[in-house]
């Protein structure tokens, strides 16, 4: 790669870093991309999937490609304490020096940028419009730390639902016998929750939080609402807890005379699951660099990379931003994701993001391989 | 025949009505006051307005200086439900009541006063009144209540009432990825809502625990690190409630054990006492309801609790308990407040109001009365 451009690089990838800007809201870090990617020739379609900050750039023939995907979004409060920053410079490096060597792609290499992903899930939103329909491979980077390398690394799915029970208000002392108590039955969910979670598998996890448990004491509450979070490491588990949980909230309701409804406070990621052909290509290749990646460690946290996993051959290099370990979401995960030791990294995932994507467009037997 | 001119209840129930539309919180019930103020001012009655250093506190008088025998209003409304407690009708039947006891102004050996009581809801602004003497010169205290089940009563018990908070903190941690490092304080609140659930059966059957959960954390994927929930703890009799309170705290210092979290326990309501018995005065407020064609139950016991109760303990206390619908209805509901302006709800909060005005005038100009009540 050129000086010049592994300046321009890493110049993205600090003003990216130092201008966070929310999920659907990153305008600024798009203007950037498209920027650097027009300066190199290449042309972006912009409002992809009819999202304003979401876009495309491509090379190779129409129809299948291949996608390179990045993610600019931060979080509040921390800013870039999730270091996307770098999944920005090492997906547009990639994909710039893939289209630098290409001749004879047998499919398109495409960069997607994906807006999103912290709240809400752009990913999902670019499923839904067809976007990945022709994508033969999608390609991946997220930082990490403690100086671990890893590939096919797995999420957990997680589904978040928010559950209102509906009782009946009375006063609480003149005329119980009248009341149908709402955080009752909230409770009694909480209290049956507890006790299953002795069945669980130890990666699975429910977690819940009570936004309205009553106005005032000496009113039976008529209304309380829970959010619940309930993650697995896989699909079936995923549907079964869900499956499970949502007599359990019926439960609570039959137990206490009241009324549950129940919806989604947040569309579903869902599980990673990698695709093992395209880790062993993404492993062989950081092995020639001399990186010895783990393989198949599970994360528990989620992300909607795992929507996409679900329906396109998929896999991501997980690469350091500091040898010690650092708390995710943290102040100091985004001041790491600007030091040398992380942009060091971050030239590695491009070579070999890059070469990987060329492999999966140029070798049609690996291709055809990755769908068996 | 009524003391009050059709015009005069024509504008007590618009006063009702205005109050209702616009519900207030306890000690912020600025719209009652003003409207209130503007009736008493309009049928000539001077208002002294932020008595005891409360805000929405007020007093109108009639008759000498000194001794006074004392109607009380409540306005304040409830959060979500409004007036569901249907303190409306309280206003008015005690503003009434004054304006019946002021067409015999010149027959008084003692005065009569109106006292605008706020924050019966929560807070207790009798108690306020109370510390600051506002009831030192009071010979008796008369007031109303709505009912949203049964007849009518005078001379009824309530419970005592204290209000608490109870905070556990725990440790943050993300629920996902390290919830073995938190210590989870909604846990500890749900485990104490469960032991309080346990702790009913031996109850006494008039006791009462209920509560509400005001924080349970910020975001699923937080182990939520601060809890909080609010309790009234009722019951008969002081002792009975002291003892309950100590329960209370061992159950919650038992959820506190049982998560690895840290509580406190805070007031959040000072002590409402139950109504003490003035038997004299009951009589007079029962034959002044049977000359409007009446007929109430003597001393029921009501399961709520209010601030009249520590009046009661300080100066001979009644109050008139009336229906304001033909069938029973929760009491602070939606049902409650739409029944609280009722046609049959405003004609017997009027009956209310003649017969507390008689009541305040005969004791105001019956000197051997008096010194029953008072002994």
């Amino acid at each position: 790669m050129k000086e010049a451009l592994r300046e321009d690089l890493v110049k993205l990838s600090r003003e990216i870093n130092a201008d966070p800007e929310l999920a659907y809201e990153e305008h600024r870090a798009v203007g950037r991309i498209a920027a650097l990617l027009e300066k190199n020739g290449h042309k972006v379609e912009r409002n992809l999937g009819g999202l304003a900050t979401a876009f495309r750039a491509r090379v190779g023939p129409p129809g299948p490609a291949v996608a390179l995907l990045a993610e600019y979004d931060a979080l509040p409060e921390v800013g870039h304490g999730c270091g996307h920053n770098l999944i920005s410079m090492t997906i547009v490096g990639a994909f710039l020096t893939a289209a630098a060597k290409a001749k004879d792609l047998q499919v398109g290499i495409e960069l997607v940028g994906t807006p999103a992903e912290e709240r809400g899930g752009g990913k999902i939103d670019l499923l839904d419009k067809g976007v990945f329909k022709d994508t033969v491979a999608a390609l991946f980077s997220h930082p990490g730390a403690g100086g671990q390398w890893s590939v096919s690394e797995k999420l957990l799915g997680i589904s978040v639902k928010r559950v209102t029970f509906e009782g009946l208000a009375s006063h609480a002392a003149v005329s119980p016998e009248k009341g149908r108590n709402a955080l009752t039955a909230l409770i009694a969910l909480f209290v049956a929750v507890d006790g299953w979670r002795q069945h669980l598998p130890s990666t699975a996890r429910v977690h819940g939080i009570i936004r309205e448990g009553g106005v005032a004491s000496n009113i039976i509450p008529s209304r309380a609402v829970g959010d619940f979070g309930i993650r697995a490491a896989e699909m079936d588990a995923l549907k079964e807890m869900v499956s499970m949980f949502e007599d359990m909230a019926r439960g609570a309701a039959l137990q206490t005379g009241t009324k549950v409804k129940i919806e989604e406070e947040m569309r579903p990621y869902l599980p990673v699951d990698a695709n093992p052909k395209l880790g062993d290509a993404l492993a062989q290749e950081l092995e020639r660099r001399g990186k010895s990646p783990s393989r198949g460690h599970l994360v528990t946290a989620s992300g909607d990379i795992g929507n996409v996993s679900q329906k396109v051959p998929t896999d991501y290099i997980g690469f350091p931003v500091s040898a010690q370990e650092i708390p995710g979401h943290s102040h100091k995960m985004r001041e790491a994701s600007v030091s040398d030791y992380a942009h060091e990294s971050a030239f590695v995932v491009i070579d070999v993001l890059a070469a990987t994507a060329l492999k999966v467009a140029t070798d049609k037997t690996f291709r055809d391989s990755l769908r068996k | 025949m009524p003391t009050l001119t059709t015009s005069q209840t024509t504008e007590l129930v618009a006063l009702s009505r205005d109050i209702h539309g616009h519900p207030e919180l306890a000690y912020q019930e600025r719209h009652a006051l003003g409207a209130i103020a503007a009736f008493l001012e309009r049928h000539g009655h001077r208002v002294e307005r932020g008595i005891g250093g409360l805000e929405t506190a007020f007093r109108a008088r009639v008759g000498p200086d000194g001794p006074a025998v004392a109607l009380l209003a409540e306005y304040d409304a409830l959060p979500e439900v409004g007036h569901g407690c249907g303190h409306n009708l309280i206003a008015i039947s005690n503003v009434g009541a004054y304006l019946v006891a002021a067409a015999s102004a010149a027959r008084l050996e003692v005065g009569v006063e109106l006292i605008g009581t706020p924050a019966e809801e929560n807070g207790g602004g009798k108690i306020d009144l109370l510390r600051k003497g506002v009831f030192d010169r009071t010979v008796a205290a008369l007031s109303s209540h709505p009912a949203a089940y049964g007849g009518w009563a005078v001379s009824g018990s309530s419970l005592g009432v204290v209000g608490k908070r109870v905070t556990f903190t725990g440790v943050a941690s993300h629920a996902g990825s390290a919830p073995e490092k938190g210590r989870n304080a909604l846990n500890a609140v749900i485990r104490f809502f469960v032991g309080i659930d346990g702790w009913r059966q031996q109850l006494e059957a008039d006791s009462r625990v209920h509560g509400i959960i005001s924080n349970g954390g910020v975001a699923q994927n937080v182990v939520p690190s601060r809890a909080e929930a609010i309790f009234g703890l009722r019951a008969r009799e002081r002792g009975t409630l002291d003892g309950m309170v100590e329960r209370f705290g061992e159950i919650a210092k038992g959820a506190a054990l049982l998560t690895g979290t840290k509580v406190e326990i805070a007031e959040y309501l000072p002590y409402y006492e139950p109504v003490k018995e003035a038997r004299a005065l009951g009589d007079v407020v029962t034959t002044e309801l049977e000359r409007q064609g009446v007929t109430p139950s003597r001393g029921v016991l009501v399961t709520a609790s209010t601030d009249l109760g520590n009046v009661s303990t300080k100066v001979p206390t009644d109050w008139v308990r009336f229906p304001v619908s033909e069938k029973a209805i929760p009491g602070h509901s939606e049902q409650m407040r739409d029944a609280s302006v009722s046609d049959l709800a405003h004609r017997n909060a009027m009956i209310t109001a003649e017969a507390l005005g008689a009541a305040a005038v005969r004791v105001a100009t019956d000197k051997a009365l008096r010194e029953r009540i008072m002994k």
